[in-house]
């Protein structure tokens, strides 16, 4: 057994093992041909009739080069080891699906780096979520994206937030906030708002700062904006990412409708990657919408305006040297990454770039909803991503104190791999940075 | 009697009507801050109510009357929420005071303090209903009583139209981070001021009720890949991978939803697909109030939405969304509001009507359908689309139009700006 087995092998995740308790392989057999039969799109028969092996996406996975190059953890090498045994196999037993599961939950990002260096264009990231949609229906999902999927179901957020606590924290932010800007109010359901405001549930749960400068910077830049008081300020959504498409149409659903019932112009996104891809390519695609029925606009975009047509002045750029960690999904995703590094120039005086950068750079290790499926794959994650560590400790050679990066997971995945590795780095949202150095 | 929507009841039917009063600009607020979007008008268009903050601790209601010269304050408070119009002239609010949140109905503060209160929801028939959170427990409160029992949490509270019924998403069981077992042993359930469900749920998402409370029912998840509709605590025999919210018929005699088949979604009643279409997306069903025929969202093909009526499709098609559609009173005409091309538009019986303006509101019908009308916003301006044309007036404020019953006039409520004040002026509009 290779070392990549083993580990998969040492596995025990409570929400794996529950699901495989049930196993049924007649019911496992019926499940995957509904999904290759009903829902896979033909994408699934022209990547796995064109990918010939040659292996050239191999270099560009972080769990490839940081794994010594163990061909396991290649991005075609996943795909054989996780999707084919489903498709192909005669029999499929319990370790059958419980490696498919680890593999698809917990060895890739679905970050689409390896597709940019496929010749032939085949979308990894596809196929793997094939296979968690296939994990998904068959009950087999790790208990802490499970929980998270759960916590959607059961209040429509990510963290088991209840209405009255969303509430009670937007008005504590707004007494907060009064005391630096006594005029200044968080519009709760404002209709017919400019700017519907939506964020995922941590902000509130633990990092209610950002709420704070949140409505200080629409204070200042004069915004005319609301949150939601109801079901669908939260943009955040798990269930993509655990195969749970169901759910997903539920989530992505109330949050337009949010939107649609506060006749808003657009909505305005807080700084968060897998929320973005959620709200604008795969949640309202897999409702009908083509592209999402209100304008979106990523946090990056909305700085970006707002910092260009000068409704905000920055008063003292940050002395301290920064680089910038591109999120795959607002950078492969959507292309926000030179806007980026246009808000990182207004606020701050010296910028490094990391290398590689922009659409090149390499996945935090905690996207795809992987940092969700909890301690037992923190490991795997961390030693998965040596590459980034070493990408920080390059950046930070070249002076780099700060690492900003506009989206939650990312930030999740960089302060594991910051203490893992042992990297004097602080790591800011754009936000942060932002508020430190515009007037207020 | 029911109040069709966008009916006025007949009380203030009177073409003679039209009024205005002075709105002066409190010295202690600066114009851009008096908060407009915060305004409600009464039922009957003669008074305006809008939260001004006193202090930057504190917040009063103030409410102007057509023909009384000065607006009369609340008492001041912390908080003032979820403003709207109850029975004809008066207002309900939720307010917070350093004692806690509580109601405020009919300028009747409920005895019950919470320590949170939040989504207060007004009946046509008069009734007021709000969720409250005291000491981790969730209770809804209707007319100022408790519910029978609490809950770990309640979600979605909803008010019969006209009866004294109310039905909210309820959590029976506390379910600890992490328990999976917890969850998937079924948590939720329905609930109404009786108590809740004997059946449990994984999920239960959208309450509804019959106008006359007798007939409740949820889009309920019963497993983790089955959803189906639960009707006065019975389930659909049938399960869907997904269902959306059903729709009660106005006699409460069946109940609609849209469902997921593997060819796509169709429209069920009673648990039977009653639709022969299959489409992209179904959602939104909507009965007119005489039960005849019945409307919903669809997109035929991905990326295109149209309107559904008794399962037929009609021909326009735009590529944003569509909201839920609206019946007249009659039940013969149909509208709805969407976007296409990244505009606005206003769907009334198929023929759409857009570029005269940047946001609409849902169109409301005089009782026999002969004349259409909604609320729009042109630029910074609010007016009213009246049968395919634009009233020319610009009022900063505005509430939705609503019809006489008898289908005479058109009554507009909207705040006007007049040198450094602003002017609240309720008009009638007499119809050709
Ligand atoms: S982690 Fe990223 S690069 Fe690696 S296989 Fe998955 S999608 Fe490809
Ligand atoms: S996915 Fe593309 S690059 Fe990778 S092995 Fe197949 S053909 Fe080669």
């Amino acid at each position: 057994m290779n070392e990549a087995d083993q580990r998969i092998e040492a596995i025990h995740d409570e929400g794996l093992e529950s699901g495989l308790a049930q196993f049924d392989e007649d019911r496992v057999k019926k499940i995957i041909k509904k999904v290759i039969e009903e829902e896979a799109s033909p994408r699934l028969d022209a990547y796995l009739s064109s990918c010939v092996h040659c292996g050239l996406c191999s270099d560009s996975c972080h769990y490839y080069l940081s794994r010594d190059k163990d061909p396991a953890y290649s991005p075609a090498g996943k795909v054989k080891e996780s999707l084919l045994p489903l498709l192909r196999g005669k029999k499929i037993t319990p370790e059958t699906l419980k490696k498919a599961a680890i593999i698809s939950y917990t060895h890739c990002n679905l970050c689409r780096r390896c597709t940019m260096y496929c010749p032939l264009g085949v979308d990894i990231a596809y196929l793997i979520s094939l296979v968690r949609r296939i994990c998904y229906l068959c009950g087999v999902v790790p208990l802490y994206i499970q929980d998270t999927a759960n916590s959607h179901s059961a209040t429509f957020n990510q963290m088991w937030i209840k209405n009255d606590e969303w509430l009670d924290c937007l008005y504590w932010q707004e007494e907060e906030a009064r005391e630096e800007l006594p005029e200044l109010t968080i519009p709760i359901e404002r209709e017919g708002a400019d700017v519907m405001y939506s964020v995922i549930g941590p902000e509130p749960k633990f990092r209610a700062q950002l709420i704070y400068q949140a409505a200080v910077i629409m204070e200042k830049a004069g915004i005319n904006w609301t949150f939601p008081g109801t079901r669908g300020w939260d943009n955040s959504d798990m269930c993509m990412y655990t195969g749970d498409y169901e759910m997903m149409g539920r989530l992505k659903k109330a949050h337009f409708e949010t939107a649609m019932r506060l006749k808003v112009d657009r909505i305005v996104m807080g700084e968060c990657g897998h929320a973005f891809r959620s709200v604008f390519d795969t949640g309202n695609r897999y409702l009908g919408w083509k592209t999402p029925p209100i304008p979106v606009v990523h946090a990056v975009e909305f700085y970006h305006e707002i910092l260009t047509q000068e409704r905000i002045t920055i008063k003292k750029k940050l002395a301290t040297p920064v680089t910038f960690h591109d999120p795959c999904n607002i950078v492969r995703g959507r292309g926000l990454h030179e806007m980026a590094r246009e808000v990182v120039g207004i606020c701050c005086d010296t910028f490094i770039e990391m290398e590689p950068n922009r659409e090149h750079n390499y996945c935090c290790g905690a996207g795809g909803g992987v940092i969700n499926c909890g301690p037992p794959f923190k490991n795997e994650r961390v030693l998965g991503n040596r590459v980034k560590a070493e990408q920080l400790l390059a950046a930070k050679a070249k002076g780099a104190e700060i690492v900003v990066t506009p989206c939650h997971n990312c930030h999740g995945g960089l302060e594991d791999i910051i203490h893992h590795y042992g990297i004097d780095m602080e790591i800011k949202f754009l936000s942060d940075i932002i508020y430190e150095t515009m007037e207020i | 009697m029911p109040i069709a929507q966008g009916t006025s009841p007949i009380i203030w039917d009177t073409s003679s009507g039209s009024m205005s009063c002075m709105i002066p600009c409190p010295v202690d607020a600066p114009s851009e801050r008096f908060p407009f979007w915060k305004a409600t008008a009464s039922r009957d268009g003669t008074r305006i109510a809008i939260p001004i903050q006193s202090s930057p601790e504190e917040c009063q209601l103030c409410t102007w009357t057509l023909g009384e010269p000065e607006p009369t304050r609340s008492e001041p408070v912390l908080t003032i929420a979820d403003l709207q119009p109850i029975a004809d002239q008066d207002f309900s609010f939720l307010c917070q005071t350093d004692e806690g949140w509580t109601a405020v109905a009919r300028n009747v503060p409920w005895e019950f303090q919470a320590e949170f209160a939040w989504n207060l929801r007004v009946s046509a028939g008069g009734n007021a209903a709000c969720e409250t959170q005291d000491d981790r427990r969730y209770t809804p409160m209707v007319n100022g009583n408790v519910w029978s029992e609490s809950y770990e949490n309640t979600y979605g509270l909803t008010l019969a139209a006209t009866g004294p019924g109310s039905a909210a998403v309820v959590q029976t069981t506390p379910i600890a981070e992490g328990d999976l077992t917890t969850f998937l042993s079924g948590c939720f359930t329905l609930g109404t001021e009786k108590g809740p469900w004997s059946g449990r749920y994984m999920g239960a998402f959208t309450p509804v009720i019959s106008s006359d409370g007798t007939v409740a029912a949820v889009d309920a998840r019963i497993t983790q890949q089955d959803y189906t509709i639960a009707v006065n605590d019975q389930c659909w025999p049938t399960t869907w991978p997904s269902v959306w919210a059903p729709v009660i018929h106005p006699q409460g005699t069946s109940v609609w939803a849209p469902v997921k088949e593997s060819r796509g979604w169709t429209l069920a009643c009673d648990g039977e697909v009653a639709w022969p279409g299959r489409y992209t997306q179904l959602w939104e069903p909507v009965f007119a109030p005489n039960g005849r025929r019945i409307a919903a969202v669809a997109s035929p093909e991905f990326g295109q939405w149209t309107l559904a009526l008794d399962g037929d499709l009609m021909k326009t098609r735009v590529d944003g969304y569509l909201r839920k559609p609206i019946f007249s009173p009659c039940g013969s005409r149909v509208g709805c509001t969407g976007m296409h091309k990244g505009k606005a538009v206003l769907l009334i019986d198929d023929h759409p009507m857009g570029d005269l303006f940047d946001k609409v509101w849902d169109p409301v019908f005089s009782q026999y359908g002969s004349h259409a009308a909604a609320k729009i916003k042109r630029g910074p301006w609010y007016t009213v689309f009246l049968d395919g044309m634009a009233i020319e007036r610009r009022f900063i404020w505005m509430r939705n139009p609503a019809f006489t019953p008898d289908g005479m006039h058109l009554i507009i409520c909207g705040i006007e700006k007049s040198g450094a004040h602003y002017h609240y002026t309720r008009e009638f509009i007499a119809l050709k």
